[in-house]
C-alpha cells in the first residue's frame, strides 16, 4: 500500500485567486492540486497524494483565535496520513507563516513528519524553521523545480525512517540543534591549521557561530522630563473596539495608530484587547492596565512631564517575527521623531 | 630549552611480584602500591585493581587520571613542587609509560565525579577507554573536611603514578621525540619567515574542586606568566578539579597537552611556535578584567601573529575565554578558540555562557548534554551506586539490570575543551 | 553603618561565616533557591549595586548544585552597569536552559552540605583575592 501524503497550499496555488480571494475559508479536495502535481511526480508510486488542504492567507492568519489550525486539523486527521507538505511559500509572507504555523500542529498533534519551504526572508522562516523542517527556497515560484525535490525528498527520509543529514546535504534552513559528530582529526589539530590560516588571511570556518546579538545604545537620559513630550507604545494588543484596522491577536504583521486625544482614562467602550497570549479579562474590563492614559494625565496635570502625546502606538507581540517588530519601529520612529516625541513609555504585557 | 621525550609502550597489565615492564607488559606489585598509597593517615583503605580496554568494566566515580613519567636526565623531578622540590623542569630526557594509565577511584564528595567504560558505546567518548588503567580506589577517614579529602585524593593518584614510574628506569624507549623552544629572540630568529603562534592556556582556579596546581601553587594566585611548552610534559601542571567530568583537564591531558603537541607538530613547518602564555579563570571580576588585559599584553610583547585559545569548564570560565579573545584580537594577534557546548537538553540553546563578536573562529570539542545509554558491565571498579547524583545523571536514570541512561558530561573526558578528542558538533 | 559589600545567598555556610564580618554584609536568602538569588542580584544591580563576582563562578551548573553566593559592591564596580546587567541576564538564561526539561538529581544530606562547601570555597576565592583584600583594608 502506497503511503498517504496531505498537501497545504494557499488560494494562490489553487488556482482560486490572488489578494481578492485571500479571505477564501478552509477547504480539501481529494485531488491533487497546483504544485502537488510536482510533488505527486517527485514522489513516484509508493506515495500518494490524498487530499490537498486550502486555506486564504488572510482567512488563516485573521482566524488563528478563533480555531482555524483546529479546524484544519481535523480535516487532514480524516486521511490518516504518513507525511506532510505545507508550499513551498517562497517568499509570501503570510502564506510562510500560515505553513509553519500548521506544518508545526500537525507534526505535534498527529505526530507525522512534515516539510514546509520558503525564502529566507520570509517572516515565516524565522519564526518556524526551529520547530520543523524548512527546505530554503529562492523567492519566487520560479524555483519550484528546485524545491519540490528537496522537500519530497526529505519527508520521504523522514518517513522511512532514514538518517536526517545536517543542513547544507539536505537544504533546509538550520534549526539551531547542536549535533555531536567524530570529526576523521582531533580539535587541536584542526585549531592550528585555522590558526595559520587566519593569519595568512585565507578563509576559515567556525565549527560554532556566534549568534547575531542586535544591540541597541541606550538613549542618553531626559534633560528635563517636566517638558518632554511622552508618547505611549504597547505590544499589549490594546485596540479601539472593532479592531479597525485587524492587527492579528499574535503574530502580528503590522501596527496601528489611535488617538486618545482628550481622553483623561482609557476606557472599556472605546477600547478592546486582541492580544492571544494572556487572559484578556483584567485588560477588557480596565484597558488603562495596558494603555496607562489615566496615570499618565495625572502626570501631566502635576506638570511632571511636559505632554502626553495624543495618540498611541500600538501591536502585539505575543509570537511576532523580530524582523517584524524592527521593521513596525523603523516605520513609525520617524513619525515620532518628526511630531517632536522627546521619550516613549513602552508597556508590555 | 630542549625535552626528549622517550615512550615506553605499554600493551597490557598484570598483577605481579614486583613491579616491572617487560615485553611491554607493566607489572604490578599491588600490595607494595597500596603501602605506598596508605602511607597517608587520612585514607584509611586502599585496594589496586586493573582495568584493560575492551573489557567489560566500568570504573567510577573518577577522581583524575595520570600518565606515569620519569625524569631521566636533567634536574627537577616529575610534577615538581608537588612529588619533590621546586625545580624548573622541562629539560634533558623524560620516559612516559605510553598507554598505561593511573585512575584514582574513590567516592570524592558527597556529589560524584565520572564514568570509564572499557567497551560500550561510552567508550568510544573516552580516550581512557583505549589505555591499560591501573585503578586505585580509595576509601578517606571518616569525617575527613572536604578540602582535606581533596588534598589526599590528589596526592594518592600522583604517588602512585611516581611509584609505577619508577620501573621505567632500566628500559629503553620503543619511541622518541624531542620538542625544543628557543630564547624568545633566537626563536623568533629561527623561523623567521613562519607566523609566530603561541598557546594561551586558561587554568581552572575558581575554589575547591576547581584548582590547578602549576609548580605546586594554586593558579588562582598567579598573573598571566610565560611557560616554555616543554615545561608541562614534566608534570609542571596538576590537575586538582573534580567537577563536570565531560571537560575536566586530568593530569593526564596536561601532561599530553593536544594544542602544544600539534603546535610542535607544526613547528617549523607552517608556523614558529614560541611559547605558552599560563592565565587563570579566576572567579573575581577584576581579577578577570587585570589577567586578560595581561595576556593580551604578553602577546603584543613577545610579538605574537596568532594564538590558540583554551579554556576549562562551562560559565565562569567563559567570561575569561571570551574577554581574552577580545582583548587579544584588539591588541593585534589573532585567535583560535577551542571549546565544548551545553546547549541544553533540546540542544537548541545557546551553548556558551558569555560572547564576543571577536570569538569568530571556535573549534568545537562537542555538545556533553546529549543523552546515551550506558549498558550493564561485568564489573564495576568503584561503585555506581551514586549514578542518579553524579553529573549528568538524574533520579530514575538507572535500570535494575545495572544499566543507566546519562548525558555524555558524565563520561571523563568527553568534550574535553582542548581538542584532544575527535568529537565535535554542527548545527543541524 | 551599611557595609560597602554584600554576599546575596541561599547557603547557610555562607551566611553563618560572614554574618559578623567587618567589610561584608550577608543577605541570606534562606529556604530559597539558586534563580531566586540571581533574580534578587539582579534587582540589587538595578538599584546601583555592582557585581564583585562571576554570577556563574563554579563549573557546577544550577541543575547540578542547588547554592549560590554572589558578592556584589555599592560604591565599587569592575565592569559597567551594561555589562553587570549582561552577565547577570545570562546566567539567568543560563539557569532556564540547564532547568528545563531536565530532571534535577536527589540529593543526600551529605551531597548537600558538600555542595555548600564548594559554593562558599568558590565565593571565597573572590573574597579571599588579594585586590579584594586590599580594598576592604584601605576601606575603598
Amino acid at each position: 500500500m502506497s503511503k498517504k501524503i496531505v498537501h497545504y497550499i494557499n488560494q494562490f496555488f489553487a488556482g482560486i485567486g490572488g489578494e481578492e480571494k485571500a479571505d477564501t475559508a478552509p477547504e480539501i479536495q481529494e485531488k491533487v492540486i497546483g504544485p502537488g502535481l510536482a510533488f505527486q511526480k517527485e514522489f513516484g508510486e509508493d506515495y500518494e497524494i490524498v487530499a490537498t488542504v486550502i486555506c486564504g492567507d488572510n482567512y488563516f492568519g485573521s482566524n488563528i483565535e478563533k480555531g482555524v489550525v483546529g479546524e484544519l486539523l481535523e480535516m487532514i486527521k480524516k486521511y490518516e496520513p504518513d507525511g506532510f507538505i505545507a508550499g513551498p511559500a517562497f517568499n509570501a509572507g503570510r502564506y510562510g507563516v500560515a505553513c509553519g504555523t500548521i506544518a508545526k500542529a500537525v507534526q505535534n498533534e498527529l505526530g507525522i513528519p512534515v516539510v514546509t519551504g520558503m525564502y529566507v526572508e520570509n517572516p515565516g522562516a524565522d519564526m518556524f524553521k526551529k520547530d520543523v523542517y524548512t527546505i530554503e527556497t529562492k523567492d519566487s515560484s520560479a524555483d519550484m523545480r528546485n524545491s519540490v525535490p528537496k522537500m519530497a525528498a526529505l519527508l520521504k527520509k523522514q518517513i522511512e525512517g532514514q538518517e536526517v543529514f545536517g543542513p547544507a546535504e539536505e537544504g533546509y534552513m538550520e534549526r539551531g540543534i547542536r549535533v555531536n559528530y567524530f570529526h576523521e582529526r582531533r580539535g587541536s589539530e584542526r585549531a592550528v591549521e585555522l590558526i595559520v590560516k587566519k593569519i595568512k588571511g585565507e578563509e576559515v570556518y567556525t565549527d560554532y557561530p556566534m549568534p547575531i546579538v542586535d544591540r541597541v545604545a541606550p538613549a542618553p537620559p531626559l534633560k528635563d522630563l517636566s517638558t518632554a513630550k511622552i508618547a505611549l507604545i504597547t505590544s499589549g494588543g490594546v485596540v479601539p473596539q472593532g479592531n479597525p484596522d485587524h492587527i492579528e491577536s499574535s503574530s502580528a504583521t503590522k501596527w496601528g495608530k489611535y488617538s486618545i486625544a482628550g481622553m483623561d482614562h482609557a476606557d472599556k467602550a472605546d477600547f478592546m484587547t486582541v492580544h492571544g497570549g494572556y487572559d484578556r479579562a483584567f485588560i477588557t474590563e480596565d484597558p488603562d492596565l495596558c494603555i496607562p492614559i489615566d496615570a499618565l494625565r495625572k502626570l501631566e496635570k502635576e506638570g511632571k512631564i511636559g505632554k502626553l502625546m495624543d495618540y498611541f502606538i500600538t501591536t502585539t507581540g505575543t509570537g511576532t517575527a523580530t524582523n517584524n517588530a524592527k521593521r513596525f519601529a523603523e516605520e513609525y520612529v520617524p513619525m515620532l521623531k518628526e511630531d517632536g516625541v522627546d521619550a516613549v513609555l513602552l508597556v508590555s504585557t | 630549552m630542549k625535552l626528549e621525550l622517550g615512550k615506553v609502550h605499554v600493551k597490557d597489565v598484570q598483577f605481579g611480584d614486583c613491579t616491572k615492564i617487560e615485553n611491554g607488559v607493566l607489572y604490578v606489585n599491588a600490595k607494595e602500591l597500596e603501602a605506598e598509597v596508605l602511607s597517608d593517615d587520612r585514607l584509611i583503605g586502599c585496594h589496586i585493581e586493573l582495568a584493560r580496554p575492551g573489557e567489560s568494566v566500568r570504573i567510577t566515580p573518577v577522581k583524575d587520571v595520570i600518565e606515569p613519567r620519569l625524569k631521566i636526565e636533567g634536574q627537577g623531578c616529575v610534577f615538581p613542587g608537588v612529588m619533590g622540590k621546586v625545580a624548573e623542569v622541562g629539560s634533558g630526557v623524560t620516559y612516559c609509560m605510553d598507554g598505561a594509565c593511573v585512575v584514582t577511584v574513590g567516592k570524592i564528595v558527597g556529589f560524584q565525579e565520572g564514568v570509564i567504560d572499557m567497551t560500550g558505546p561510552a567508550a568510544e567518548y573516552c580516550p581512557f577507554s583505549q589505555t591499560q588503567n591501573v585503578c586505585v580506589v580509595i576509601e578517606p577517614k571518616d569525617g575527613l573536611e572536604t578540602h582535606v579529602y581533596e588534598s589526599a585524593g590528589r596526592m594518592a593518584g600522583l604517588k602512585a603514578a611516581t611509584y609505577l614510574a619508577k620501573a621505567l628506569a632500566d628500559q629503553t624507549p620503543d619511541e622518541t621525540v624531542t620538542y625544543e623552544t628557543k630564547p624568545l629572540l633566537e626563536q623568533v630568529a629561527q623561523y623567521p619567515d613562519l607566523p609566530k603562534v603561541g598557546y594561551i592556556h586558561m587554568l581552572q582556579s575558581q575554589g575547591l574542586l576547581h584548582d590547578t596546581y602549576y609548580y605546586g601553587v594554586d593558579a588562582k594566585q598567579i598573573v598571566p606568566t610565560l611557560m616554555y611548552p616543554t615545561e608541562i610534559f614534566d608534570g609542571a601542571i596538576v590537575s586538582g578539579n573534580c567537577v563536570a567530568p565531560c571537560d575536566k583537564v586530568t593530569t593526564y591531558h596536561h601532561e599530553h597537552n593536544p594544542v602544544i603537541e600539534d603546535l610542535f607538530a607544526q613547528h617549523g613547518k607552517t608556523l614558529n611556535f614560541m611559547g605558552v602564555i599560563l592565565t587563570n579563570e579566576n572567579v573575581f571580576l577584576m581579577d578577570k578584567e587585570r589577567h586578560s588585559d595581561m595576556t593580551a599584553k604578553l602577546c603584543e610583547y613577545i610579538g605574537l601573529d596568532g594564538a590558540l585559545l583554551t579554556e576549562e569548564g562551562y560559565g565562569n570560565p567563559d567570561t575569561d575565554l571570551m574577554m581574552n579573545c577580545k582583548k587579544v584580537t584588539k591588541r593585534g594577534t589573532k585567535v583560535v578558540i577551542i571549546t565544548d557546548e551545553f546547549p541544553g537538553r533540546d540542544g537548541k540553546s545557546y551553548s556558551l555562557a558569555d560572547l564576543c563578536d571577536e570569538a569568530d573562529t571556535m573549534i568545537s570539542c562537542g555538545n556533553g548534554n546529549i543523552v546515551i545509554h550506558f549498558p550493564a558491565m561485568d564489573h564495576v571498579i568503584g561503585m555506581q551506586d551514586y549514578v542518579e547524583m553524579q553529573i549528568g545523571g538524574w533520579v530514575g536514570c538507572k535500570y535494575d539490570d545495572g544499566s543507566f541512561d546519562a548525558e555524555i558530561q558524565i563520561i571523563i573526558a568527553s568534550t574535553i575543551a582542548n581538542g584532544f578528542n575527535k568529537l565535535t558538533a554542527r548545527g543541524y | 553603618m551599611t557595609k560597602m559589600y554584600k554576599l546575596v545567598t541561599n547557603n547557610r555556610k555562607a551566611f553563618l561565616k560572614y554574618e559578623n564580618h567587618a567589610y561584608i554584609g550577608v543577605e541570606f536568602l534562606e529556604e530559597q533557591d539558586y534563580l531566586d538569588v540571581l533574580i534578587q542580584t539582579r534587582d540589587r544591580i538595578y538599584t546601583g549595586w555592582h557585581l564583585m563576582s562571576h554570577p556563574q563562578a563554579s563549573n557546577l551548573k544550577p541543575n547540578q548544585c542547588p547554592y549560590k553566593t554572589i558578592l556584589i559592591s555599592k560604591g565599587r564596580a569592575a565592569e559597567d552597569f551594561v555589562r553587570d546587567v549582561e552577565l547577570i541576564e545570562s546566567s539567568i538564561s543560563a539557569y532556564h536552559k540547564f532547568t528545563k526539561g531536565m530532571i534535577p538529581p536527589c540529593w543526600n544530606e551529605k551531597a548537600l552540605d558538600d555542595f555548600q562547601t564548594v559554593d562558599l570555597s568558590v565565593v571565597e576565592s573572590a573574597v579571599n583575592s588579594s585586590l579584594m583584600r586590599q580594598m576592604m583594608l584601605s576601606n575603598m
